[in-house]
């Protein structure tokens, strides 16, 4: 990675210029615009919360900010490196190792133990065995699954099964954190505990998170900033204003001011 | 009760085991290929398909026609066609060398179909993971559906060469050796009934246990349903 293209205080981690996806209509029938002329900047640090109905765009919005996806316009600039048509694959590579996606349905490797599950990405990125099992067996502890390195993901709760996918994101060090709906699948409690996990995250590795999220209270808890997602198009961005929920939307409720209930 | 089968024992014992070795050297080396070569094949005909994640029609097509293609031509009339390529690969059209060539055929057939099927059966959010950790393309296929795939491998692997060990009978017709070439000149022209029961027996055992083995290996490498403890 060369220097300049590492992301620093001055820049936003992210910064998304004009950004539109659309896709094939499922009866061929022309095209869905799922992104319309999407603009907006992440700061290093910030927790974004992606919120809006479904079908808003908000899988799409991270499918392409995290590089799994390209745009059909628009540019994206990870620090100073910029992302467009014209970018060679390996340097969008090397941007995509820059960041980690954990996702609703964990994704673990079920012929892995939960150890080789973690210590994935770095084996992919031809780093010795030695010390990707030791980075591997840390990340294990920091998410509190440090006994259960040699086991199969078959034997896992839903939440043990998410802090595995955390450790696993986070043994590359990314600078940017995608959370696609990470505790949909799980029960209230559960929820938490990943929560407070991802607080703790947050406390200790100095990364930007992007939260795509369907529970308001998980965005309370964890966001800086939202960006309210609708048909395609930014309908609102901005920090949340309001800790407790009284209007019937409860995503416009994350705005109102006391004042206004 | 059991005269029939000692005294075909002592008679025929000899060329029984001759026969079962030889099949055996066929029908190993004639996976040997087809697993390389079905496998690749498997592999490239599930991502390039019309939907895979490599979609690339221009390569599959052909691929799929031509797996149609061997596995359409009856397996006796393919040794008579494959017999003037055996004279060119391997010096004759006869003997086990010469099966090799036709087992080898229908074999890289039979597996890249069964290849492709276990790889179908992917969990297809494994490709997302896998683009998601940036796998290079090698990485995709070596480090998640090998992997992954391993336990449903193994089971298509066990099913090809019982497949490969039934064909490998056949090939008694163009004198091509194995067990399948005594029990048709023996057994069956010279007509001799215990002979041929010896054969089936011995045939129907050996089976058994590849696929008793093949089960338990699947088992072993696949841990999708395991227990903590197991």
């Amino acid at each position: 990675m060369s220097e300049t293209g590492k992301m620093s205080k001055e820049y936003p981690v992210i910064e998304v210029e004009n950004i539109s996806k659309t896709f094939r209509a499922p009866d061929g029938g022309g095209r869905i615009a799922a992104l319309r002329d999407i603009s907006f900047k992440v700061a290093p640090r910030e927790v974004l919360g992606v919120v809006g109905k479904s079908g808003a765009g908000k899988t799409t919005l991270l499918r392409v900010l995290s590089l799994q996806m390209p745009p059909d316009s628009g540019r994206l600039n990870f620090g100073t490196t910029r992302i467009d048509e014209g970018t060679p694959g390996s340097v969008v590579r090397d941007v995509m190792r820059r960041t980690s996606t954990v996702f609703q349905g964990f994704s673990l490797l079920y012929n892995r133990s939960v150890l080789e599950n973690v210590a994935l990405p770095l084996k992919l990125r031809n780093v010795a065995r030695a010390e990707r099992t030791g980075r591997a067996r840390e990340m294990l502890d920091f998410v509190g699954l440090g006994t259960h390195a040699d086991v199969y993901p078959i034997t896992l709760s839903g939440g043990e099964a998410q802090r595995v996918a955390i450790a696993r994101a986070l043994v590359t060090d990314p600078e940017v954190l995608f959370l696609d709906e990470p505790t949909s699948a799980l029960d209230a409690r559960t929820s938490g505990e990943i929560l407070d996990l991802l607080k703790k995250v947050q406390g200790r590795y100095p990364m930007a998170m992007i939260l795509v999220a369907h529970h308001m209270d998980v965005v309370r808890y964890m966001c800086d900033r939202v960006l309210h997602l609708d048909g395609g198009t930014v309908r609102r961005l901005g920090p949340i204003r309001n800790t407790a929920q009284f209007r019937v939307d409860p995503i416009e409720a994350l705005w109102d001011a006391p004042q206004d209930v | 009760m059991f005269d029939w089968f000692t005294q075909t024992w002592t008679r025929f014992g000899g060329q029984i085991v001759t026969g079962f070795l030889e099949t055996c050297y066929m029908v190993a080396v004639s996976f040997g290929i087809s697993a390389v070569i079905g496998t690749a094949a498997g592999i490239a005909l599930s991502l390039c398909r019309r939907g895979g994640v490599w979609e690339s029609p221009l390569l599959a097509a052909p691929l799929s026609v031509a797996v149609n293609l061997i596995r359409s031509v009856p397996f006796i009339l393919l040794l008579i066609i494959v017999a003037p390529l055996a004279r060119m690969l391997v010096g004759t059209a006869y003997g086990i060398y010469a099966s090799m060539v036709s087992l080898s055929i229908v074999g890289v057939a039979i597996v890249t179909r069964l290849v492709e099927q276990a790889i179908a059966d992917i969990n297809p959010q494994l490709f997302q993971t896998a683009h998601s950790l940036s796998a290079s393309r090698r990485q995709v296929i070596t480090e998640f559906i090998l992997v992954e795939a391993r336990g449903a491998l193994i089971l298509g692997y066990t099913s090809a060469i019982i497949s490969l060990i039934a064909y490998s009978t056949v090939v008694g017709v163009i004198a091509g050796g194995g067990i399948g070439y005594l029990a048709l000149q023996e057994g069956f022209y010279m007509w001799n009934q215990p002979l041929m029961w010896v054969i089936i027996i011995l045939m129907t055992i050996f089976v058994q246990l590849i696929q008793l083995a093949g089960s338990a290996l699947a088992r072993t490498f696949d841990r999708k349903g395991k227990g903590r403890n197991s």
